[in-house]
């Protein structure tokens, strides 16, 4: 244990107020992701092709920009850790990485139904399709690592290269449709698509957006008390330890 | 196209769902780790055996 106490100070340093803070972003999160959906719902036209269902992007597209995000900050943060040595960027970057998870599932089962009514099939093996589960069972894999492994030191840097490694697949999931024959569309973005979808979406990125990160933040505040917990844990143990020797 | 209107539900009450769900997964692991910070702050000072 290298570097044991300065968590310690982080996690003591957290005051009440952050708490609060943090509190009062998943309201507002919450809030604008039901102003947002009723937003993109309500005022947009049915797609000459797809009719209303392109209502599904709303929520599919935010989901999947936001999954990358946070595989990013993953990847920043496990940089971090492997730079500096300090626990809070490893502890970050786990938080980071179960939030991803959680958006990249939902961005692949939000396209299983999207991909029903209009290509006919829920899955098929198509590189976007296949990029993206790729991605999941990555990052699924870093947090069963990160279960596995007791010796903190250890872990943080195991977790920093797969975190690393499993971010580095985020651009080939992104330009796979470009650089592959595949049946999923373009990259959805304000550029992109038909103008009149272009405030609905924007305005569902941002609602997303403020959810994941509500969800990091408190996840992190959670990962930083458990590792606090662990600590003294492990410290009460040494002495014990000591003592009947 | 009202063939479609369960699959545009289905996106969204699942997406409601996982999120909510996850929203109360941090409640109880916030939880979880105050009460072991709590247990181990208590076994650190020596109160416990």
């Amino acid at each position: 244990m290298g570097h044991a106490l300065p968590l310690t100070a982080d996690g003591q340093s957290m005051p009440a107020t952050g708490q609060r803070s943090i509190e009062w972003l998943g309201v507002v999160a919450l809030l604008a992701l039901v102003g947002a959906q009723l937003l993109g719902i309500l005022t947009s036209a049915p797609d000459r092709d797809m009719g209303h269902l392109q209502k599904i992007m709303y929520v599919h597209v935010p989901a999947a920009w936001n999954a990358f995000l946070a595989f990013f900050v993953v990847a920043v943060a496990s940089l971090a850790y492997l730079w500096k040595g300090q626990e809070r960027h490893d502890l970050l970057a786990a938080s980071a990485a179960e939030v991803g998870a959680l958006f990249t599932a939902l961005t692949l089962i939000l396209g299983s139904i999207w991909g029903r009514p209009t290509w006919g099939v829920w899955w098929t093996w198509d590189p976007r399709l296949t990029s993206t589960a790729v991605l999941l069972l990555i990052f699924v894999g870093y947090l069963a690592l990160r279960s596995f492994v007791e010796d903190s030191d250890r872990r943080a840097q195991w977790s920093a290269a797969v975190g690393i490694l499993g971010a580095l697949n985020v651009p080939i999931v992104y330009m796979s449709v470009r650089w592959w024959r595949t049946i999923h569309q373009l990259q959805s973005s304000p550029s992109t698509v038909d103008p009149e979808y272009v405030t609905g979406l924007r305005a569902n990125g941002i609602a997303v957006l403020l959810v994941l990160t509500y969800f990091i933040l408190k996840r992190y505040r959670a990962a930083c008390v458990e590792r606090l917990a662990e600590q003294l844990a492990e410290r009460a143990a040494l002495e014990g330890r000591g003592r009947y020797a | 196209m009202p063939e479609s209107n369960g699959y545009i539900i289905a996106a969204y009450v699942i997406t409601w769902v996982m999120i909510l769900g996850y929203a109360f997964r941090l409640v109880v692991v916030t939880r979880q780790a105050r009460d072991r910070l709590e247990q181990a702050s208590r076994v650190d000072a020596g109160r416990e055996s």
